[in-house]
């Protein structure tokens, strides 16, 4: 019986849209005069429970504003869930974008310590790990350059192996194996498959159902916040697509009848 | 419990606090020879534009004017640069936040830390110019470290709320400017305190950075060990802000995601 790595438990996560206006004090004061400090709520996530064992990988899909991303920023902790409980053990690599947090104007090298220290670790822990990046990275002759003169898929080569050397208990993944030319996404599936037979646990979003169905075991399909499917990577990816085709296929419904009005 | 998470949350990004410290400082200093020249000049121009233009203005009422001056700019110069740049750290490094569990306040804590090593630098031109001067040596002199380091705990306490209150409001950093311009005349940095009407004079006893500079003063320069009621008043005053700045930003981080 595997042990649990990540539970969550009836989430739910709130923003409140109005104060993502511009904000300034100024404002402030004239909307507390007028009364107006409403909140315009926004739910993100209701509801969502589930659970993962050790060296399991899910899965999340969903359209775009399904709240996919929102649900692996409160595994990684970045926030916090407005109610309900989420439950992790061990270390986490959060993946979420990939060449965030680098320092343009600072080399490869000095990054790489900057980055690992982002995530909680010291020089020493980075030092020991440091070889192994820049061979996965494949960046041994720009190890003292600048990052700024890399290029996107540089930095996510970079980005990506500095994650996935730290040997963290959970990793996750948003959209990240869409980087990279067709040889290097083949070399970034080698290691999460590697990384799951050592018994890591992977949270996983992409775009591409495919590769879903290649990495993962378990999927979970969100829509609007909400929990639609959560089962078999096949059941649900074979759902999710259908449901695709299906909305496609009405939208072009719904084009055809407009285009015989006109 | 909840204390223990925030101190175990501290140590685990401590490598994090010395690599951001480690980079500031290498942009300020190693990467440029002008930064260390810099900081060590700049007190000194301001100590002698300001000597030429009032030493005979207030040269009978006080005396070793040079060094009267320079030590309160020094310590005006640390809090202000501090706690400006603390009152943008945070969202200036919202992309940060949004992809990295890394604790907000320590862009804030390592802007200040900055903002002291500068401080430690710029005080070897007021040693100096305390040698070139013939002041003295005595004593109580070795006391000086002391209102430095209160006014240190004093600004990493305002440096905190100014933060939090940073991504709430933006423009408080305006408004913040035109506040610390009032705060360089309403500190006595190049005229004495006696030329304040008694009747207005309180307002400058509230004010906790003329309280450091006086010390200081009292302690380098005057040979005077400050009284007890001015000390505990001052260490009140910087043990308080830094416990508010700390209760403050505990209070508001949980918030902040909705505004980075």
């Amino acid at each position: 019986m595997a042990e649990t790595s990540v539970k969550v438990d009836n989430v739910y996560m709130m923003f409140n849209l109005s104060k993502n206006k511009q904000t300034s004090l100024k404002q402030y004061f004239i909307d507390m005069v007028k009364g107006n400090l409403f909140f315009d709520e926004f739910w993100a996530l209701e509801n969502v429970s589930f659970e993962l064992k050790k060296g399991e990988s899910i899965g999340l899909v969903g359209v775009n504003g399904s709240g996919k991303s929102t649900l692996l920023r409160l595994i990684a902790g970045i926030m916090e869930p407005t109610h309900g409980t989420i439950y992790t053990k061990g270390t986490i690599a959060p993946l979420i974008a990939l060449g965030g947090g680098f320092e343009p104007t600072l080399s490869a090298r000095e990054n790489i310590y900057l980055n690992g220290a982002m995530h909680g670790h010291s020089t020493n822990f980075m030092k020991k790990r440091f070889d192994d990046i820049i061979t996965f990275a494949e960046l041994e002759e720009f190890v003292d350059v600048p990052v700024k003169n890399f290029s996107s898929g540089m930095l996510a080569r970079l980005g990506f192996a500095i994650a996935t050397s730290v040997h963290a208990d959970i990793v996750i993944a948003d959209e990240v194996l869409s980087v990279g030319d067709a040889r290097f996404r083949k070399k970034c599936e080698t290691r999460i498959s590697s990384l799951l037979k050592e018994g890591t646990t992977i949270l996983y979003v992409s775009h591409n159902i495919n590769s879903v169905i290649k990495t993962c075991q378990k999927a979970l399909w969100l829509d609007k916040g909400r929990v639609i499917q959560n089962g078999n990577v096949r059941e649900v990816c074979i759902a999710y697509k259908r449901y695709i085709e299906e909305q496609n296929r009405m939208a072009k419904e719904v084009q055809a009848l407009k285009d015989e009005k006109a | 419990m909840i204390k223990n998470k925030t101190l175990y949350e501290f140590m685990e990004y401590l490598p994090f606090l010395k690599e951001l410290i480690k980079r500031d400082f290498k942009m300020k200093y190693y990467k440029s020879f002008f930064g260390v020249l810099w900081t060590v000049l700049n007190p000194l121009i301001m100590a002698f534009i300001l000597t030429i233009i009032f030493s005979t203005l207030f040269k009978r009422s006080i005396e070793y004017y040079p060094i009267y001056n320079i030590s309160g700019h020094l310590i005006l110069t640390f809090f202000v640069t501090a706690t400006k740049q603390s009152l943008t750290s945070v969202y200036f490094h919202s992309s940060v936040f949004r992809k990295f569990k890394v604790p907000q306040y320590m862009y804030c804590l390592s802007n200040v830390i900055i903002a002291f090593i500068t401080l430690l630098f710029s005080s070897i031109p007021m040693l100096v110019l305390a040698f070139i001067l013939n002041v003295p040596l005595h004593l109580t002199m070795l006391l000086f470290p002391l209102p430095i380091l209160l006014a240190l705990i004093f600004t990493l306490g305002c440096s905190l709320i100014l933060a939090a209150y940073g991504v709430f409001f933006r423009d408080l950093y305006h408004l913040y400017g035109i506040l610390t311009y009032a705060l360089n005349f309403f500190t006595p940095i190049f005229y004495p305190i006696d030329i304040i009407p008694v009747e207005y004079r309180f307002v400058w006893d509230f004010n906790p950075l003329y309280l450091y500079i006086r010390i200081l003063r009292e302690t380098f320069i005057y040979n005077t060990v400050p009284n007890e009621k001015t000390l505990i008043v001052a260490t009140c005053y910087a043990v308080l802000t830094l416990a508010l700045g700390i209760l403050v930003f505990k209070e508001k981080r949980g918030k902040f995601y909705n505004y980075l």
